[in-house]
């Protein structure tokens, strides 16, 4: 039978004697077979005794019993034979990986999209990427380019492997990239998931393979402990981590920070590491590398044998309450893990220790000194960037004996690789499949709106706490809706980006907006699309959804615009938190803001944050403010992090109010001014040129025109007369009523703000007097002629 | 025709790849139980007190009891390499006796394909004599 060109492409590969096995009795029958032969020649075994033993004449059926046994002990040894062919041939990948290879075999036109569609790998694709399989299907039939029509040549010495099939189909097939972007997957999420389900495919395999020295190697020796010392009291206060690491069944290369880890681990004396880091697992994780490389016995021979002892400090800190008791425990500890000769000790939060020490009056560094010094007891300290920067550092005794590894924050890609890690475990325990644009959007959901811990903790928490409620509401897939829903349950923030009514909201909030906020159309213009921005995901997750520095004049529409945003878009009042900067101008501010607003975030963390009279806040607050434009957060008295990126964060300030009256006045419109303002403000030292530019936007609030006031007027007719209604009382709103209230509510100073005070007290106030002599009752109209005497 | 392809390949690789396989296969198990059974430490630290257990010397001019601490260090060394050097020749014994089946399973293997032909041959003889 002739080869399609896809199968002639890959006939010369070591992989392609196993395919035609494979398309006949694939790798999961044959596991399944020979479960089943197992058991039946468990009871034909038994069987055959019993009959054996019964003591009859039963002769005949014992040996036709027998027979069967023995066809199933050959069906059973051939399956098991199959697959020792099937671990040997996949234990490299040739020039291409087993799951292509399959792929390519089984393609009977020229069209690759087809084939990996229709491939079993393909629509586990498909399943991960959360793919709408109508949408696929639909594409298959519709489409009008054929990927890779031509045979394919592979590169000697590289591997084909399936994220470069992906990639090459949709190179040739820019179709399949839009019938994916319909789905939301991006290219790069395609490869991505492509490269988890290979991985996935790999540690598979390499599970199976139980006789390789990986393998072999994991499993722990005897009689190791017999040349070194028992450690007692140390047990006490800590565990092996060889013991309990999680035998990952994803292989991970070894980071740079591990690599330099063994290598200090290797030296002759002074093998003492410090590892500095952010709050946080990835110090942990840098540590469960090097006791995986250790227990794998890929470690260096200066490190074999050697016990990986996590100390607990907490614990040694809480046992040890006074000096004295301290320093026992302490010597006890390090002269029987130095005579024990095999352990490394990893003390866990060494900045605890060392201050717990510090304030008991224990000298930590000559305690630890002796030790440190030589190779006796190689030790790895974990300590947070801020304690290390703030108390060892600055101890050259403790720092000449210690090497710092620094451990970088992780990135997003690797994160997502630790969570396809732990979540292989979770799915195998509460069958729930987690989508590939899941996993992301964890990673995205812990980094917006849990920064107050660092990035790997909250997400490998978030899915964790995602398990028992993905089983309360029967979710068999976790997909990034659900994601999102978790998220907006637990913060009570929108995580999902705006649909349905939200859209239309969002498209008629400028318009709605221009009706209550009288004659600033650009400050209207400018939150708008912040908010359009944001809603659309595509504002910075890192920093607040939007800032804003309003400067104008008192009394034109500052603090209103902030409000009415809050009417039209959050829909709620208490979505803005309101301060009053003037409040805060003093030398103890600082504490005092930190304290009051990280209680209001905390319970409003999605809303507008309204800072009024921003300018004369004490500096030390406008830094603080500087920090949370920059990175959307600040951390409180207690060193917590105060989330403050689902906030859209409003400044006002009537800084440069002289300057906007003048250059009003001269009919300048504000584009050819506004530079000029900052400027002036800056150099009246009202605020820092930094602070300035971290705001998304600065909006000018010109002096309200005669036109505007009168429409302001109308506003608060307008609300007087919707009460009035309501007692079935009418006031007709006439211009010359307007005007009336303008001109005299309205002044300079204040702007339009007096105007509210003006209608109730010469208008609201006398149709009261009215009502209640009985002068006016419902179904009259209110005339004019009562405020005869405003004119 | 599928069934004899397959079949024609499996012995192929029965025959080559596999059997090549094979001597890395015996190699990494030797190396296994020489690192199960750590012949290596156990060597290096063959005349070592067991478990590290000594006693420490008193200070002063104390014959007796230096010489009694000298006599118990020189039992925990004794124990140590009496237990050692059991378990070393036992060990060694384990890995000789690996050593000497390897030709034997290697054996096994080549006639492998024997054996589940006559398991299948006896087996329908015996169902259907």
């Amino acid at each position: 039978m002739a080869l399609h060109p896809f199968q002639s492409s890959i006939k010369h590969t070591s992989i392609f004697s196993l395919l035609p096995v494979e398309n006949l009795l694939s790798h999961h029958s044959r596991h399944r077979l020979l479960k089943l032969t197992r058991w039946l020649i468990i009871v034909f075994f038994l069987t055959i005794t019993i009959v054996s033993l019964s003591g009859g004449d039963y002769k005949n059926l014992i040996a036709k019993l027998v027979g069967g046994l023995l066809i199933l002990l050959a069906i059973w040894l051939e399956m098991y034979l199959l697959e020792l062919f099937y671990r040997g041939l996949t234990k490299h990948d040739s020039e291409v990986t087993l799951e292509v290879a399959q792929i390519l075999y089984h393609t009977t036109e020229s069209d690759l999209a087809l084939a990996f569609g229709r491939s079993a790998i393909g629509q586990s694709f498909v399943r991960r990427t959360a793919i709408k399989l109508t949408a696929y299907e639909k594409f298959l039939q519709a489409r009008t380019i054929k990927a890779v029509s031509s045979p394919l040549i592979l590169e000697p010495g590289k591997t084909l492997t399936l994220s470069g099939l992906l990639t090459l189909i949709l190179k040739d097939c820019p179709e399949l990239k839009q019938c994916f972007a319909e789905s939301g997957i991006e290219e790069i999420d395609a490869v991505a998931t492509t490269d988890w389900l290979s991985r996935q495919a790999t540690a598979e395999r390499e599970a199976e393979r139980w006789w390789s020295r990986a393998a072999l190697a994991r499993l722990p020796g005897l009689a190791k402990n017999w040349s070194y010392g028992q450690t007692a009291i140390l047990d006490r206060y800590s565990h092996n981590l060889l013991l309990n690491s999680s035998a990952s069944s994803m292989e991970f290369t070894a980071s740079s920070e591990t690599k330099q880890l063994i290598t200090i681990l290797e030296r002759s004396a002074e093998a003492n590491a410090l590892l500095v880091g952010e709050a946080g697992e990835n110090k942990m994780s840098v540590i469960g590398e090097l006791v995986r490389e250790i227990k794998k016995q890929t470690a260096p021979p200066a490190l074999e044998h050697y016990q990986p002892i996590l100390l607990h400090t907490a614990e040694l800190v809480a046992t040890g309450r006074h000096k004295d008791e301290l320093e026992k425990i302490l010597n006890q500890l390090l002269n029987e893990a130095a005579r024990a000769g095999n352990i490394l000790l990893i003390i866990d939060d060494f900045g605890a220790l060392f201050i717990a020490a510090e304030k008991l009056g224990v000298d930590l560094i000559n305690l630890l000194d002796p030790f440190l010094a030589t190779r006796r007891l190689p030790m790895i300290a974990l300590v947070d960037t801020e304690i290390f920067n703030r108390h060892v550092s600055t101890r050259p005794n403790l720092m000449r004996r210690f090497e710092v590894v620094t451990v970088k924050e992780i990135d997003g890609h690797e994160l997502i690789l630790r969570l396809e890690d732990q979540v292989a475990v979770l799915e195998q325990r509460s069958n729930i499949i987690f989508t590939y644009p899941a996993i992301k959007e964890i990673v995205v959901s812990a980094a917006r709106y849990f920064p107050e811990a660092a990035p790997t903790d909250r997400a490998l928490d978030l899915l964790i706490e995602l398990e028992p409620w993905l089983i309360e509401n029967a979710r068999t897939v976790a997909n990034r809706a659900d994601i999102q829903e978790f998220v907006t349950i637990k913060t009570g923030i929108p995580a999902a980006e705006a649909n349905g009514a939200e859209i239309e909201r969002l498209k008629h909030l400028a318009d709605q907006l221009s009706q209550q906020i009288i004659g600033q159309p650009e400050a209207i213009m400018a939150i708008t699309t912040a908010l359009q921005r944001s809603r659309a995901g595509l504002s910075n997750p890192k920093r607040p959804t939007g800032s804003f520095l309003f400067l104008g004049p008192t009394g034109v529409g500052k603090t209103e615009t902030a409000k009415a945003l809050a009417r039209l878009f959050f829909r709620q009042p208490e979505s803005v938190l309101r301060l009053d900067m003037t409040e805060f101008a003093a030398d103890n501010a600082l504490a005092r803001l930190m304290e009051v607003l990280a209680t209001m975030i905390r319970q409003h963390p999605y809303g507008i944050l309204l800072l009024d009279e921003f300018e004369k806040s004490h500096p030390e607050v406008l830094n603080l403010f500087l920090q949370i434009l920059d990175e959307g957060y600040f951390t409180d008295a207690g060193s917590r992090r105060v989330n403050a990126r689902n906030l859209i964060l409003i400044a006002t300030s009537n800084a440069g109010a002289d300057f906007i009256w003048e250059q009003t006045r001269a009919n300048k419109p504000p584009s050819a001014w506004k530079d000029n303002l900052i400027n002036e403000i800056i150099n009246r030292g009202l605020f820092k040129p930094e602070l300035v530019n971290r705001f998304d936007a600065v909006i000018i609030f010109t002096p309200l025109s005669p036109e505007a006031l009168r429409a302001v007027a109308k506003l608060a007719l307008t609300a007087l007369a919707e009460r009035l209604k309501a007692k079935g009382v009418s006031l007709p709103i006439t211009d010359t009523l307007a005007s009336v209230v303008a001109n005299y509510g309205a002044n300079q100073s204040f702007g339009a703000r007096p105007m509210l005070r003006f209608v109730q007290d010469q208008i609201e106030t006398p149709i009261a007097k009215k009502i209640l002599a009985g002068e006016i009752t419902a179904g009259q109209t209110i005339n004019e002629s009562l405020f005869a005497t405003l004119h | 025709m599928a069934s004899l392809k397959i079949m024609l390949r499996y012995l192929g690789w029965h025959y080559s790849a596999a059997v090549n396989n094979w001597w890395h296969l015996y190699h990494d198990f030797v190396w296994f139980f020489y690192h199960f059974f750590s012949i290596d430490l156990i060597t290096r630290t063959m005349f070592r007190p067991w478990r590290r257990l000594r006693e420490p010397y008193v200070t002063g001019f104390d014959p007796v009891g230096w010489a009694g601490t000298f006599i118990l260090n020189c039992i925990m060394r004794i124990v140590g390499i009496l237990i050692r050097l059991c378990w070393l020749v036992s060990s060694l014994i384990f890995i000789f006796a690996l050593a000497l089946a390897g030709p034997l399973i290697l054996i096994s293997w080549l006639i492998l394909p024997l054996v589940t032909t006559g398991l299948w041959i006896i087996g329908l003889y015996l169902l259907f004599a």
